[in-house]
């Protein structure tokens, strides 16, 4: 990311990825106010909104005036290259006449004019070219003056909507200000003040029992007793226990072996004891 | 008053609970805490089922009593839901029993009295096993001087040396399975009895005790 000018009244700016045709990226390479974090291939089919070949414009030009908001049915593609093209511009190119268009309409596989009249196995080589000519193009955000801001009225409008979303905290009215601030001014003072808001506070569950990842189990609410494999270990210091630690007298790990047990379980899964399976089943 | 059962589990655990609570007590020595998980082997109370007729264990709790005694004795009440009677010195004995307390010796000279009122006073049949740990000086072993005083109820069968002592793996745990310390210790075999009934024991197995003898190798059995 580049660093943040030294001027005060600039903001983060932040680009959408932008698709474009291979043979523009050396256009966008030389301009040094961007830096391109990557680009990547995009079939021509794929692009949603795809705009006219001709005018560039990807909206519809007759739903307005005559259709309302019914779906886009001026914008033909070519089966061969999968170019988009108003109807409105080829008719303005006088590639076609109006008296055409049914015929067209009927076409399952239209082709641009500039495909028309190729042949097959070049139609298919002019497809197979379509997945490769777009990519689509990431950009790093960069650092703009602040007045940028107010060149574009529906951005003002969409930065008071997200402001005026922010709500401030409430504040903790249990402590004063410098305790919110997360000093400790009282005498007896707790540890577990915080900053986080009466209302976190009084959520807060501290569990005091040390977890057991190999025997305790997720609270079930109720106690539970498992007769399961446990891992086990016999600590032979004890019985031969040195004061010192020597050539003579060396450290030993303690044995590790598994067995079965049955574990007893609290309302909460924390494991509270074990005994010998026969001893369980001597007290049912 | 004491609250209703809800389930098995949360009765063992509640069993587990108070058991480790009495192990953090600071009242009484590393020695006593650790005896409320040192458990008789198994075939010593089965070799005394077998020849001497034991039925019923004192001092028991629901961690390690011994399935193979018809009834048992717990200092905690709660252990009724598992099959226990409480309070073994609130209970007139009779019959045959074993009793292994904790190395108390306040409690351990508690129990030899017990064991010698219902000895003399029951008009029934009644002696008790008593195992007993015997330090090695011999005069702070209070329970001693009541068998000393009392030859006539008390019959020392013999004792396990420390070297051929050993006992059962504890039946319960938190985390880690216990580890006690070397013990320092022989273990005493006391019979509480009177002469009568150790003659009907003879009578009914004229040789019990040379099974018995049979059946605890690791002890050294007095010429009685």
């Amino acid at each position: 990311m580049k660093q943040k000018p030294k001027t005060k009244s600039s903001t983060s700016h932040h680009y959408e990825p932008l698709i474009i045709e291979k043979w523009a990226l050396r256009l966008l390479k030389a301009d040094k106010n961007r830096t391109i974090i990557s680009t990547e291939p995009i079939s021509r089919i794929d692009v949603e909104d795809a705009g006219c070949e001709i005018c560039c414009d990807p909206g519809t030009r007759e739903e307005h005036t005559e259709q309302g908001n019914l779906p886009t049915t001026d914008m033909y593609q070519c089966s061969a290259c999968n170019r988009t093209y108003h109807w409105s511009c080829l008719k303005q190119l006088q590639c076609y006449k109006e008296e055409d268009r049914i015929n067209i309409d009927a076409q399952s596989d239209w082709s641009c004019p500039a495909c028309h009249d190729l042949f097959l196995d070049k139609k298919e080589a002019r497809s197979h070219a379509s997945q490769h000519e777009l990519l689509n193009v990431t950009w790093s955000p960069t650092w703009e003056p602040k007045e940028l801001l107010h060149s574009w009225a529906s951005f003002r409008q969409m930065i008071q909507i997200y402001e005026a979303r922010q709500i401030a905290p409430p504040l903790d009215e249990g402590l004063d200000n410098l305790e919110r601030q997360g000093f400790c001014t009282s005498i007896n003072h707790s540890r577990w003040k915080s900053t986080q808001g009466k209302e976190i506070r009084s959520k807060a569950c501290f569990d005091m029992q040390p977890t057991n990842p190999h025997v305790d189990i997720t609270s079930t609410g109720h106690y539970e007793v498992w007769i399961r494999a446990v891992d086990l270990f016999k600590d032979d210091i004890a019985q031969n226990r040195s004061p010192m630690i020597n050539a003579t007298h060396k450290a030993s790990l303690p044995k590790l072996y598994e067995a079965r047990a049955a574990c007893i379980y609290k309302p909460d899964g924390k494991c509270i004891g074990m005994m010998t399976p026969e001893r369980f089943h001597l007290l049912r | 008053m004491s609250s209703p059962v809800q389930c098995l589990a949360s009765e063992i655990a509640g069993l587990l609970q108070d058991h480790q609570a009495r192990l953090r007590t600071s009242k009484a020595s590393q020695l006593t805490l650790e005896s409320y998980s040192r458990i008789l082997p198994q075939h010593i109370s089965a070799a005394l089922q077998q020849c001497a007729m034991v039925s019923k264990e004192e001092m028991a709790s629901a961690l390690n009593f011994d399935p193979g005694n018809s009834s048992y004795w717990s200092e905690r009440h709660r252990d009724i839901v598992f099959g226990a009677n409480y309070n073994a010195f609130a209970t007139k004995f009779t019959g045959f029993s074993i009793c292994h307390p904790v190395y108390d010796d306040t409690r351990m000279l508690k129990c030899m009295q017990h064991s010698l009122r219902f000895a003399m006073c029951s008009e029934l049949p009644t002696a008790t096993f008593l195992f007993l740990p015997n330090w090695e000086n011999k005069n702070i072993n209070a329970y001693r001087a009541l068998v000393r005083d009392n030859p006539k109820y008390c019959t020392t069968l013999g004792f396990i040396p420390k070297t051929k002592l050993t006992y059962a793996v504890p039946t319960s745990w938190k985390g880690v399975q216990h580890n006690f310390s070397n013990h320092t210790w022989s273990m005493d075999t006391i019979a509480v009895w009177k002469k009568e009934v150790k003659q009907r024991l003879t009578d009914a197995t004229p040789n019990w005790l040379q099974t018995l003898q049979r059946s605890i190798p690791e002890a050294v059995w007095e010429k009685n």
